[in-house]
């Protein structure tokens, strides 16, 4: 991992101000990254079972969404020393270059940056770019997928001492928002499972700012991330009319008809945590409150939160 | 004994034989996965099937199945809902490069080689900022070409000043892909792809496209048929699911058999099962894609992308040599396949002698395609399917000059 946080970004987590000032942490200006670089490239290519991860953050120049964005590194000085982009990183090329005998067949890049196109970068027919890998002339890994924090021409956002967008979406779809369970029972979250509802969590936190999310590559819908168990969800239940939530008690049962909770009150608003599953639940008013009624079994799903998560309504 | 069950999805009616419908037990595990309509025998239990359609919606429901007894649900909507294209995310305010304006649509641009427009209502010269204008390019030729369009009168008004309208545009002559600019007062021109035809090379001769027109802004889409394969394709590709395009695509080699062929359609289905890793199964049909339709650069590219993927990259650039003398690719993918490895590539054409000064500056001349390629792969809106991208010349994106360049209708349709 390779730091350069700004000032602000300091001044505002001092988490990070701890880490950053141990000294342990190489910054991420161009000879620490191109010596990074060469190094990740080295363990990577041990054996073709591993599994590479490149995420990189900060400011782009798009390209195309199989190059990726020419990230400018923190010691960038625009062509001051020498070649406009010397102090930049070539996530592209760097994806073409991570192939050959021995290297990952699963790869993922993530790229957390603005991607747009400068006009000073239009002048000019070919741009040097400083750090990058030699390409082979070789067959590509089976799995490649590349996922841009924002589209084309537009800027990728977050809040300072929070992280961006994209980062606290992509941790969140990590955790469980992204997982989805195969045949046996596994919660994985794979390169198909991951696009939408990263799109979607970015999308709300970015509001107004309509931050889109964008995937190139190639993706054969490889795992990414396994959870150790399977999610523990809340699940929330409410009833309608509202007032009758003084007398209203909630009992569950899974899918197979085992009790999970029985008469839990409603009032104040429980949440009940249960393994992700299908559930059936039923409200019993108590003690008898004409006009409420009990309800009848109330089939729901309890799945990691999607965005805007709604709870479970009970007509009672 | 076990319980059949059928999940039917009317909102897939044009793709049935796709497994896409999802069915997890009770502790959400993955069953099976079945196509919609498709009769699946379970054990007795809880079950919930879902499935995820081509405008991005995703709908679940819980079924009970019992042993012997026949259950059926429906998922999701009556009917196909249209895709949307993502909108275009940028304002003139925005624009760092290529921030060509409109002005003034009066006025006389030297470059166009274009024959007169002369429609049924004629032409008209206006400054409302609510007008907009329409015009055809080959990409092959680089000229203006001449199509025959209609537009739907019963525009409606969407908010404020801003107003939707289709135009319906029949495939011109050339046999080449055709681009489409779009212009208002007040923003950039707006080029699009078009997915037509050329006449007599396939079954699409006329699309449609629908335009959001605001003063100042201008955004085209393309409208799919939601009974067309090729609109099921292109919406998972434009909601990111791949799995469910590639699934969908297996078969797209039907496009290219029969009496009338649907190259188009079938290339949408060769970039998702390119992007999924699963082209090497589909490479017989994908290699006709490109020897058949030569006026379509993204057969030659598709085979390019997966040649390369096998290391075979000598074949690979003479492929892509290929793609670029026939044009402009159509999909946006197949522009960032063939911009990638222009990039990659580290032969260039000779250098350029400078004659008589032994001591001057040697300066390198680039291939003219490429170089305009990689000026305008930049500047493309890529989670849009079709090549999308600003400029008022379409052939020099990065060239043409805003202040001095206006637009007349010689060439151009101007509709108010």
């Amino acid at each position: 991992m390779l730091l350069s946080p700004s000032a602000l970004e300091l001044a505002e987590s001092p988490e990070l101000a701890a880490e950053a000032g141990t000294g342990l942490v190489p910054r991420a200006w161009r000879a620490e990254v191109e010596q990074a670089l060469f190094a990740w490239k080295k363990d990577c290519e041990a054996r073709d079972d591993n599994v590479a991860v490149l995420y990189v953050a900060g400011h782009g120049i798009e390209l195309n969404k199989d190059d990726g964005v020419i990230l400018l590194l923190a010691d960038f000085d625009g062509g001051r020393a020498g070649p406009m982009l010397a102090n930049a990183l070539d996530t592209g090329n760097v994806r073409r270059g991570m192939t050959g005998s021995g290297m990952p067949n699963k790869q993922f890049y993530f790229v957390d940056a603005c991607r747009v196109q400068p006009a000073a970068a239009n002048k000019y027919s070919d741009l040097a770019v400083g750090v990058r890998l030699d390409v082979p002339k070789l067959g590509g890994p089976s799995s490649s997928p590349m996922y841009f924090s924002a589209a084309s021409g537009a800027s990728a956002y977050g809040l300072v001492g929070k992280g961006t967008y994209f980062e606290q979406a992509l941790r969140a779809c990590l955790d469980s928002l992204a997982a989805e369970p195969d045949a046996t029972g596994a919660w994985r979250v794979t390169e198909s499972s991951l696009i939408e509802p990263l799109r979607a969590r970015v999308a709300e936190l970015s509001g107004e700012y309509g931050q889109q999310v964008l995937q190139g590559g190639v993706s054969t819908g490889a795992e990414i991330h396994r959870l150790r168990d399977r999610p523990v969800v809340d699940l929330r239940v409410e009833v309608d009319p509202a007032a009758a939530i003084a007398f209203a008690k909630a009992s569950v049962r899974d899918g197979r008809g085992a009790d999970v909770v029985a008469d839990v009150p409603l009032d104040p608003p429980a949440k009940i945590p249960v393994p992700a599953g299908l559930y059936t639940v039923r409200v019993r008013i108590d003690p008898a409150t004409p006009p409420y009624k009990d309800s009848p079994d109330f089939a729901c799903v309890a799945e990691p939160p999607r965005p805007r998560p709604d709870p479970v309504v009970i007509q009672v | 004994m076990k319980g059949p069950l059928t999940i039917d999805v009317p909102a897939l009616g044009a793709v049935s034989g796709a497994e896409l419908v999802a069915i997890r037990d009770s502790d959400l595990r993955l069953v099976e996965r079945v196509a919609p309509g498709a009769r699946v025998e379970l054990d007795p239990g809880l079950y919930l099937a879902s499935v995820a359609l081509p405008t991005g919606e995703r709908f679940s429901e819980q079924v009970e199945v019992r042993e012997g007894e026949p259950s059926q649900i429906m998922l999701g909507p009556d009917a196909a809902m249209p895709v949307s294209e993502p909108p275009i995310r940028k304002s003139v305010g925005d624009w760092q490069v290529g921030d060509e304006v409109v002005e003034d649509f009066r006025a006389v641009t030297r470059d166009y080689n274009a024959p007169v427009y002369v429609g049924a209502e004629g032409e008209h010269w206006t400054e409302s900022g609510r007008a907009w204008s329409l015009r055809l390019w080959s990409t092959r030729t680089g000229k203006v070409v001449r199509g025959q369009w209609g537009v739907e009168t019963d525009e409606r008004e969407v908010s404020g000043d801003a107003r939707v309208v289709e135009v319906e545009i029949t495939a011109p002559g050339p046999r080449a892909v055709v681009l489409a600019q779009f212009a208002v007062v007040g923003s950039p021109v707006w080029n699009i792809t078009l997915p037509l035809a050329p006449p007599g090379e396939g079954s699409r001769e006329r699309c449609r496209v629908r335009i959001r027109v605001a003063p100042g802004e201008v955004e085209p889409s393309i409208v799919l048929d939601p009974r067309d394969r090729a609109y099921a394709v292109s919406g998972y590709l434009a909601t990111g699911r791949l799995r469910e395009a590639s699934r969908l695509s297996e078969d797209a080699e039907r496009l290219l058999q029969g009496k009338v062929q649907d190259p188009i359609g079938a290339a949408v289905g060769a970039y998702a099962l390119l992007r999924s890793g699963r082209l090497g199964d589909h490479l017989g049909w994908t290699r006709n894609l490109m020897d058949w339709f030569e006026w379509l650069p993204d057969g030659a590219i598709i085979v390019a992308a997966h040649t390369a993927s096998e290391g075979d990259h000598e074949q690979a650039g003479r492929l892509y040599d290929e793609a670029l003398r026939r044009g402009l690719p159509l999909f946006a993918d197949g522009l960032s396949l063939l911009a990638s490895h222009l990039r990659g590539r580290v032969d260039r054409a000779p250098v350029e002698q400078a004659s008589g000064q032994g001591d001057a500056p040697r300066r390198p001349r680039p291939r003219t395609r490429a170089s305009r390629l990689l000026a305008l792969a930049p500047l493309a809106v890529y989670d849009r399917l079709l090549v999308t991208y600003p400029g008022s010349h379409p052939m020099r994106p990065g060239t043409s000059l805003a202040s001095r360049q206006r637009i007349t209708s010689r060439g151009w349709r101007v509709f108010e």
